[in-house]
């Protein structure tokens, strides 16, 4: 069997379009917008065209004296304001339509929707799922070192201090230090423990992992911050909604397609002569992505890699290609074209597709590591994710497999 | 205030001027430095604010180096910031990307198109067009220039602050803005060459490298910012700045009889006023981000004061015959200008202040109870609501927005009618375009918003008033295209870059219909779109509207001609490359490409507009090459150029009855003015021009005062 890697050609070709759209209420956005695109550029070329018109016909010529003497001429001028008026009404009722309709999803049922709680901090999202329950519960509080009595904490963890009531009796910078572990520690979400509809939350290793969502069925994201604003903005959906401390956004929506679906509708097969001519085009960025399943691929702390199988080989280490990097078109430790590289472990056919997942941006400036803020989402097929999000959970309870995450800027 | 002895009653008639300034013969301070003249008080704002244009310009090929070429290093700056132990190589780290784009905005925004709009035509063109001597309050327009010198200063040392300048983008969004200060120590260079785009697999651990960045944070100390260090080049900068501030004041107010004595005296207070003051400034501003916030907040003082006396000085002193509805545009839309001015900047300062105070710890405006940064509880009260800063903030600056480009409508108007040799059309309809831009400018500010999570209702209200504000928008345009219909068009570097203003504003307000529209703008909201959007207006329109503006009165205000082949090399490149630049930037952002954003190959989404990023730099970098004539031509000029005659382009406005440059008092005689301002192509004379003076026996029999 020739070893197959999965690679995906990002852009084949200059892309100057909207991105893709798998959103429902995605596509009359895009009318909108492919509305207004040709409106303004009516507008655009017959304006330029006119100015451009003028300009030439009504330059200066020596047989003419002097210009037309005209102060201007009210009819003319009322058309042009009132046919401008009556075009921006009729777009603003347009836009107000698609508006709610994306915003307040009249035609959802809230109650029933599944429920997603995403959480923006310097520069990770966490996801919560609200498991088998269907409800989430109460996050983003935080005790503060003024506090009467401690905060709650998950079942099997203990985190009090017998002789003090609460952070309000100790000393105010040992009371800080004392929260800043147990938020550090234990409760990086602020989660209520104390709160029955979040008792059976899949919360723990929310840690930037990937939003997943079902297909077809709307789907309620609730959108929070810890820190500072952040932008949940999915470009292949349609949904961009700023994450505001100490407020809650809420955005529905219903995706189109899985990602299996948009692996399987994209997939090619490409001989490697192929792959070398599409690496050779400046254009095209290929990255790859590795099956973890494949025998060849091996895990490092960055993710995978293929790598000579004969270590021997090479002096300064024996990456071939890494999952996600660009591909060069030259192997720049050995010298030699990437393709050539590939052929000597054996790789005959490249099978090429569109990335799982899509991205999500943050698209409002959040501090020093705003431009690597990014996660991903992934749509499962509904069963998929009912069968995943929906049941109870098989990991024990006990120490949560958070990481504590720290923003970054500062703090000072 | 000195009051000058003019005539405020129009109708008093005809007043010897010259008179009232032969007095008024001043030293040299007075005279060159520390003058109330409008003329040079313009002059200097002039000079300013190109000084100022060449550093934002400078920051923003900054800006376009990183997103062309990430891994280069960077010419010049990169050797200079590695010996300095600022950057741990070569390459632009992310912290210095941020405080880039955040300057870049910030200085061309507040120090160079208002002041230069504002500034420099609102004192230079203000009393010439109108037939004054001087400003209503000649002393308070010297101190609104000096007191913005201090502004300026405190922005240039802002770079020199330990953590760099602001770097939370020019709208200082908080809680960003509250944190910000440390950006410039992140140990941002270790991160970006560590950190890897999450995997397609479930993945939930961090990296190395994210771990150490969390570590090296972790280490702060967070009482060590209250230092207030500045470095020497920030505080002789300061120093200097308001020394000259308070030698202003000095300069006026100390009369001890003796001229010794009130040059001693004045200069003591003047030094012990600027050390003081100094301190202070060193203590508020004790990094980029306050230094910022005080900065602006100063830079408001010194715009009020000067709106103040816009207004009182187009109200009050117009000269006999000059009735309201026969001022030029240019005069109209600076008064409006002015009133806008008047009423948002206030409010600006008082955001400044409240952000001010949340970012010295003091208060909490602007932030929200029980946030968590970096997993560090952050000691608080709370209680208060970021989206309020957001309210607040484009409260001035979406009117701020109309600052910056109506002054530039009014001056294109002049220069259009005169180059086109024809009446402006539609006069009155112009004016009520502008009353009605300003007017609707104040209640379509939360279009900014819309994506910002405040009420979606509320979105549609503000989608409703921000469509409505592209009508007068194009009865402007409509206005300006009958203009040019059936003229006779002379065209001068002036004509063709204030035609090139009428073109790129269609394309800035076209675009800006998509980001009005509250559904489109979700997909193009904080993207490349709006950047394109943004400098279609602000470069495309208000930065060539200045070009026109400078070619147009240089002769005027220096009395000498500029050289007009080097005017259209430079109008040509700048106009090529400019729309190479931005144009792409539309693509970039129906692609969704978000601006701000140091790494944009992260995202798979972007990664393909690698190969557009970088033409887009070379277009960037070229159009910054593209003013070097323009800078040949301003200073050749000056030493070089043929001296301008009074009325080199045959207008008819009463500017240029006057000597160029005009003397001090401007008018030999009050002017008496009998016609509106665009008599151009009359059939009453036998010239295409009739002057606004100029009295045709039979026709004006009765001038109208």
């Amino acid at each position: 069997m020739p070893l197959q890697l999965h690679l995906y050609p990002l852009a084949i070709g200059w892309d100057w379009w909207l991105p893709p759209n798998y959103a429902v209420h995605g596509r009359a956005i895009d009318q909108l917008f492919i509305a207004i695109f040709w409106l303004t550029m009516v507008i655009f070329v017959g304006v330029e065209a006119g100015l451009i018109y003028f300009m030439v016909k009504y330059r200066r010529r020596p047989d003419r004296q002097k210009a037309i003497y005209s102060h201007g001429n009210t009819r003319l001028e009322m058309i042009w304001t009132i046919v401008p008026a009556i075009i921006l009404i009729y777009l603003a009722l347009v836009t107000k339509g698609v508006w709610e309709n994306y915003r307040y999803a009249p035609n959802v049922d809230h109650e029933k929707a599944p429920k997603i709680l995403v959480i923006g901090q310097q520069f990770i999202w966490n996801v919560v799922y609200p498991g088998p329950d269907k409800k989430l519960g109460r996050y983003l509080i935080y005790p503060r070192p003024t506090d009467l009595k401690w905060p709650t904490v998950p079942e099997g963890r203990s985190f009090s201090f017998p002789t003090v009531p609460g952070p309000a009796y100790l000393k105010e910078a040992e009371a800080i230090r004392v929260l800043n572990k147990y938020v550090d520690e234990i409760n990086p979400l602020g989660k209520d423990f104390s709160d029955t509809a979040g008792k059976d939350d899949d919360w723990q290793s929310a840690l930037n992992r990937p939003l997943e969502i079902p297909k077809g069925e709307p789907v309620e994201i609730n959108i929070g911050s810890k820190d500072v604003i952040h932008d949940f903005y999915l470009p292949n959906f349609r949904v961009r909604l700023d994450a505001v401390p100490g407020m809650r956004g809420v955005i529905y929506l219903t995706a189109t397609t899985s990602s299996t679906e948009l692996e399987k509708q994209s997939r090619r097969e490409y001989s490697l002569a192929e792959m070398e001519t599409l690496l050779k085009d400046p254009k095209n960025e290929m990255r790859i992505a590795i099956d973890a399943s494949s025998p060849h691929a091996e895990q490092d702390a960055n993710g995978f890699l293929y790598k000579y199988p004969d270590k021997s080989k090479k002096k300064r280490g024996a990456t071939i290609i890494r999952e996600h990097a660009v591909i060069p078109l030259v192997d720049e430790d050995t010298g030699k074209p990437i393709v050539q590289e590939l052929r000597e472990i054996g790789v005959e056919n490249v099978v090429a597709y569109a990335p799982k997942y899509w991205d999500i941006v943050c698209a409002e400036l959040c501090g020093v590591g705003h431009s690597k803020m990014k996660g991903s989402i992934i749509v499962l097929e509904r069963d998929e994710y009912e069968k995943k999000y929906g049941t109870p959970a098989t990991t024990a309870a006990g120490a949560p497999s958070i990481v504590a995450v720290a923003g970054t800027t500062t703090q000072k | 205030m000195t009051a000058i002895s003019h005539p405020i009653d129009p109708a008093a008639g005809a007043h010897e001027l010259g008179d009232a300034h032969a007095p008024h013969e001043a030293g040299f301070l007075k005279t060159y430095l520390f003058s109330t003249d409008h003329k040079t008080i313009g002059i200097q704002f002039l000079m300013v604010g190109l000084l100022f244009f060449v550093i934002g310009g400078l920051l923003a090929l900054l800006v376009r180096w990183r997103l062309g070429w990430p891994e280069a290093p960077v010419p010049i700056l990169g050797a200079y910031m590695e010996r300095a132990g600022a950057w741990s190589g070569r390459t632009m780290p992310d912290d210095f990307y941020n405080a880039a784009f955040t300057m870049h905005a910030s200085l061309m925004i507040f120090f160079v198109v208002i002041p230069i709009l504002v500034g420099v035509y609102g004192n230079y063109l203000i009393p010439l067009k109108i037939g004054a001597a001087d400003m209503a309050f000649p002393f308070l327009n010297g101190a609104a220039f000096w007191l913005a010198i201090p502004a300026g200063a405190i922005m240039v040392a802002s770079f020199f602050l330990p953590g760099g300048p602001a770097s939370a983008g020019w709208t200082s969004y908080p809680p960003l803005s509250r944190l910000e200060q440390h950006a410039g120590r992140w140990v941002a260079a270790e991160a970006a060459t560590s950190a890897q785009p999450p995997p397609v697999t479930l993945n939930e651990k961090l990296d190395d490298g994210w771990q150490r960045a969390i570590q090296a944070l972790r280490i702060q100390d967070p009482a060590s910012h209250r230092q207030g260090v500045w470095s020497p080049t920030a505080l002789v900068v300061n120093f200097v700045s308001l020394f000259l501030l308070f030698g202003y004041l000095c300069c006026y107010r100390v009369r001890l009889g003796l001229l010794f004595l009130n040059f001693a005296v004045g200069m003591l207070l003047a030094g012990l006023g600027a050390v003081l003051v100094l301190k202070g400034i060193q203590y508020v501003a004790f990094d980029g981000q306050s230094a910022w916030f005080l900065s602006l907040t100063i830079l408001g003082f010194s715009s009020i004061m000067g709106a103040v006396n816009y207004l009182t000085t187009i109200t009050k002193l117009r000269c006999p015959g000059m009735t309201m509805f026969r001022l030029p545009l240019s005069v109209w839309s600076l008064f409006i200008t002015s009133i806008l001015v008047l009423l948002a900047t206030p409010v600006l300062a008082a955001t400044l202040t409240m952000n001010l105070l949340d970012h010295n710890g003091l208060t909490c405006f602007f932030l929200a109870t029980g946030r968590v940064v970096s997993n560090q509880i952050q000691n608080e009260s709370g209680g208060g609501y970021p989206l309020l800063h957001q309210h607040l903030f484009w409260f001035y600056s979406h009117p701020a927005v109309y600052i910056m480009i109506l002054p530039a409508m009014g001056m294109v108007s002049d220069i259009l009618a005169v180059g086109a040799r024809k009446p402006v059309f539609g006069y009155r309809p112009m004016i009520y375009a502008l009353t009605g831009i300003a007017f609707l400018g104040f209640i379509v500010w939360a279009h900014h918003m819309f994506q910002s999570g405040m009420n979606p209702t509320l979105g549609t209200t503000f989608a409703i008033s921000t469509m409505f504000i592209a009508v007068p928008s194009a009865i402007k345009v409509f206005n300006w295209m009958g203009t040019l219909w059936g003229g006779n068009i002379r065209y001068t570097a002036a004509m063709w870059n204030a035609i090139a203003f009428v073109a790129m504003f269609v394309i800035g307000g076209l675009s800006g219909i998509f980001m009005a529209s509250t559904a489109v703008d979700v997909h193009v909201h904080g993207g490349y779109f709006i950047v394109a959007h943004i400098h279609y207006v602000l470069f495309g329109a208000s930065t060539f509207g200045i070009f026109a503006a400078i070619y147009f009165w240089y002769p005027k205000m220096f009395g000498r001609m500029m050289n007009e082949r080097l005017g259209l090399i430079h109008f040509v490149l700048s106009f090529i490359f400019f729309n190479l630049t931005f144009f792409t930037m539309h693509i970039l952002g129906i692609g969704g490409m978000h601006r701000r954003v140091a790494d944009f190959r992260n995202y798979a989404t972007f990664a393909h507009f690698d190969s557009m990023n970088k033409f887009i730099s070379v277009s960037a970098f070229l159009l910054g090459l593209a003013q070097i004539p323009f800078v040949l031509n301003f200073i050749g000029s000056w030493i070089w150029g043929p001296k301008a005659p009074n009325n080199p382009w045959e207008a008819t406005t009463l500017e240029w009855e006057t000597s160029s440059p005009p003397p001090h008092g401007n008018f030999a005689k009050v002017p008496v003015v009998h016609h509106g301002p665009y008599e151009y192509s009359s059939p009453l004379v036998e010239e295409d021009y009739l002057c606004q003076t100029r009295w045709i026996p039979g026709v004006d029999d009765h001038p109208t005062h």
